[in-house]
């Protein structure tokens, strides 16, 4: 597959399961609504409402009370039918509800969860869950559940989170279960503290941070999502579901910010996450698990968006936020409005184990650059240094010093000071990744003196430029003259000029031009010298050079452009 | 005798002329410099130069281009080089002599002395450079049966049947080629290793190669080449 559907075809799936999330998100909503309206619910209190034969054709179901009720404090009655079949095992009442509790089956008493009262002094708070067991007797074909409630503690809602029967065994597996994601915590609290400390020492690289912090914020938010299945008193429920959607808002900001710093996106993609938050919200809003719900759809759509535009423009590990959104999202699309119950984790758990592998690959990817950096460093500063030691150089160097010293002693004592002096300053740049733009000049002219003393032609270097203290790579200019002088014509002498101007936008534009050489296209372009320049620019300006060449009429022009000058 | 001085370095070309002359003296001798190889072309068909000493940067690939062209010519070719490791590569193409930078008089006019006394070159050659229209060619000395004096050039007669023609006479050609290589007659030169006898006819005495050619071995050469024969 080329490249090129590759990606699109990426792209389209994401879009694909970004809308299907989105249509999902929205017609799942009431999705549970037919279940809850089989149990009916009555405010107030009369105990004449636990008898099998009480009509309750009146009472609103458990959904449409609730809605229309909104937040309730006080005394309620939940009533529901249940069949039986012959000799079942289903013998465990289960219950969770925030409130107080009687339980009575088929008229009579069967448990009791706190004590149920007319206030919240005279009240003995129950626990969100709760056990008790059917007696044999009771128990026929049909039979009628009625539950006394009272929760002058509770916080918003009365919510009635769910009732049933069941066989011992059943009811113990399920307990098991639910401590299941207790398992996770640890494994979430080390890759956080891992990360933590990577970016302590790592200042910059907040996009550590920002992982650390979703891990931390996982870890919370799984326990306060696991404390259910230990029980508390009912009344802390409205807290910790508040709890747990402020840390949803949390995760919510944090998914997107990773990927926006992660691949370099612009800054101003960063007002895109409480723009989504403020979108989820509006639409989200009715009860805490609702809105942490809108959080996180916002969230991961928010998030597709961002890693799709960076798959788009080819960023490394891309592909694997792309991978690990989607998935989170496709969850998303399965599992609906009870996504945080049982999609959450899940997800989560993918998605972090995706960013980890792609925080990985960048780790060693950066220390292979680290590694390939340093070694460039070394080999050019050798390359500099071998200007003057190849055969080439010294040789016909001394050549020319024995022939002075021959025919005018005084001249060759001269010749050798001036390559003295060239070899001093050439030796004190080569330990410098920068060095100014005049003493760069200063070194052309060094150079060009001794080659007078070797061809006996004068050449002139001419300069015009506005910062002289601009820095540049060394021998830039020196390997220009270099290669002017080795393309020089067969008679005649070479000039070079330079133009330096910083213009407004701080981009630096340096133009050099060697005057009175052969145009050789192919030979001028990518030489040694072309390939050292390349080097030395991108070792000190990565990615915000730009260099360009060409020849015309007996001249060579160079034209390096820096940007983001200091 | 013309010779030719290809350097680029003024001071450098002007240090080779000096040594020249000193060792020429009075001598008839023509002296000329050019920068390039290129300007030296643009003046070969005019001069027919008797040895040329040539500047070669032999560090990159037409270094070795330029002593293939020079060494193709029919004058000899002494390379003047920074590149002393080079030198045993530059032998190899038939080059007379190679003279490493930097030179004192001493080492020219060794030089000079071997050339002038119609010695044998330092050459190790083991291929020859023919140029055939616009292009060259190497010739390994293994694919070559025998030479042959063709006016002023060199006829190689190939293994294969090809014949190739070298700008050198046969003299010239034979200060380059190894010891082995037995100038038999004028116009014959013959690679020891490929001469399976030699017998006496009524015209003289032939020599008969591996692939039976037959050679004519000169009066003049004859006991030159019974020597060599026998050692």
């Amino acid at each position: 597959m080329s490249p090129k559907i590759l990606k699109f075809t990426v792209l389209a799936v994401a879009v694909i399961i970004s809308i299907a999330a989105m249509v999902s998100t929205a017609t799942k909503a009431q999705g549970t609504q037919q279940r809850d309206d089989r149990m009916k619910v009555k405010a107030g209190d009369d105990l004449n409402w636990k008898h099998p034969d009480f009509d309750d054709g009146d009472w609103l179901g458990y959904r449409a009370w609730q809605i229309k009720t909104g937040a309730y404090r006080g005394n309620l009655w939940v009533r529901q039918t249940l069949a039986l079949e012959p000799n079942s095992d289903r013998e465990v009442f289960v219950l969770a509800a925030t409130g107080s509790s009687e339980i009575y089956f088929n008229g009579e008493l069967i448990g009791r969860n706190g004590v149920v009262g007319d206030d919240a002094a005279e009240e003995e708070p129950g626990s969100l869950l709760f056990h008790c067991t059917i007696p044999k007797h009771l128990r026929q074909a049909d039979n009628q559940i009625a539950i006394r409630f009272s929760n002058h503690r509770g916080v918003g809602r009365f919510y009635l989170l769910g009732g049933g029967v069941g066989s011992l065994p059943d009811v113990l597996a399920f307990t098991r279960i639910s401590m299941f994601p207790f398992l996770f915590l640890a494994v979430f609290i080390v890759i956080a503290i891992y990360f933590a400390v990577l970016w302590i020492l790592n200042r910059d690289r907040p996009s550590y941070a920002v992982f650390a912090a979703i891990c931390a914020l996982t870890a919370c938010l799984l326990f306060a999502e696991s404390l259910r299945a230990l029980g508390y008193p009912y009344h802390w429920h409205g807290y910790r579901l508040r709890l747990i959607a402020t840390l949803s808002a949390g995760l919510a900001a944090l998914l997107p910010l990773l990927f926006i710093l992660r691949h370099d996106l612009a800054r101003y993609w960063l007002l895109g996450i409480p723009l989504g938050m403020a979108v989820a919200a509006a639409r989200f809003h009715r009860h805490p698990d609702e809105f942490a719900f809108g959080q996180f759809i916002a969230a991961l759509l928010f998030a597709q968006l961002a890693v799709c535009v960076a798959y788009h423009r080819g960023k490394t590990n891309a592909l694997l936020g792309v991978i690990a959104v989607s998935q989170a999202l496709l969850i998303l699309c399965l599992t609906g409005m009870s996504f945080m119950e049982q999609g959450l984790f899940v997800s989560i758990t993918i998605l972090i184990v995706i960013i980890l592998i792609s925080l990985g690959l960048q780790i060693r990817r950066e220390r292979v650059l680290y590694q390939e950096t340093r070694l460039r460093s070394a080999r050019l500063q050798i390359e500099l240094l071998k200007k003057h030691l190849q055969p080439h150089f010294m040789l016909n160097t001394l050549t020319a010093v024995m022939e002075w010293l021959e025919r005018e002693p005084k001249t060759g004592v001269a010749f050798i000071a001036s390559l003295a002096e060239e070899m001093k300053m050439l030796n004190r740049m080569a330990d410098q990744t920068l060095v100014s733009l005049e003493d760069e000049c200063l070194l052309c002219r060094r150079h060009l003196d001794l080659l007078t003393y070797r061809t006996g032609e004068c050449y002139a270097f001419e300069t015009d430029y506005q910062n002289p203290d601009l820095q540049i790579p060394p021998a830039l200019l020196l390997t220009l003259v270099e290669n002017g002088i080795s393309y020089a014509l067969d008679e005649g002498t070479v000039r070079f000029e330079l133009h330096q101007r910083l213009t407004e936008t701080r981009t630096i534009e340096m133009i050099f031009r060697a005057v009175g050489v052969t145009i050789n296209t192919e030979a001028n372009d990518d030489g040694t010298g072309g390939k050292y320049i390349k080097a030395r620019l991108e070792e000190s300006f990565p990615g915000r050079w730009q260099l360009e060449a060409s020849g015309q009429d007996q001249t060579w022009t160079t034209h390096i452009t820096l940007k983001g000058a200091p | 005798m013309n010779i030719l001085i290809v350097e680029d370095e003024r001071i450098i070309a002007e240090r080779l002329a000096r040594f020249v002359k000193a060792e020429l003296g009075t001598a008839r001798h023509h002296l000329d410099m050019v920068p390039s190889l290129a300007a030296a072309r643009a003046r070969t068909h005019t001069q027919p130069w008797s040895l040329v000493f040539l500047d070669l940067n032999l560090k990159g690939g037409d270094g070795f281009d330029l002593l293939k062209d020079a060494v193709a010519a029919s004058f000899h070719t002494v390379v003047v080089s920074a590149y002393t490791d080079r030198a045993f590569e530059a032998f190899q193409y038939g080059v007379f002599d190679f003279i490493g930078k930097p030179f004192d008089q001493a080492r020219i006019a060794k030089t000079l002395n071997a050339f002038t006394t119609n010695q044998r070159g330092q050459a190790d050659t083991r291929v020859l450079a023919v140029k055939k229209g616009r292009e060259l060619i190497l010739v390994p000395l293994e694919e070559i049966r025998f030479i042959k004096a063709a006016n002023n050039y060199s006829e190689l007669h190939l293994v294969s049947g090809a014949e190739e023609l070298h700008n050198k006479p046969l003299e010239q050609l034979e200060r380059l080629l190894p010891k082995a290589w037995l100038r038999v007659h004028k116009s014959y030169i013959v690679p020891k290793h490929r001469i399976r006898a030699w017998q006496s006819v009524a015209s003289g005495t032939q020599v008969e190669l591996d692939d039976g050619e037959r050679i004519p071995v000169s009066r003049r050469r004859y006991l030159k080449f019974k020597q060599a024969w026998l050692t």
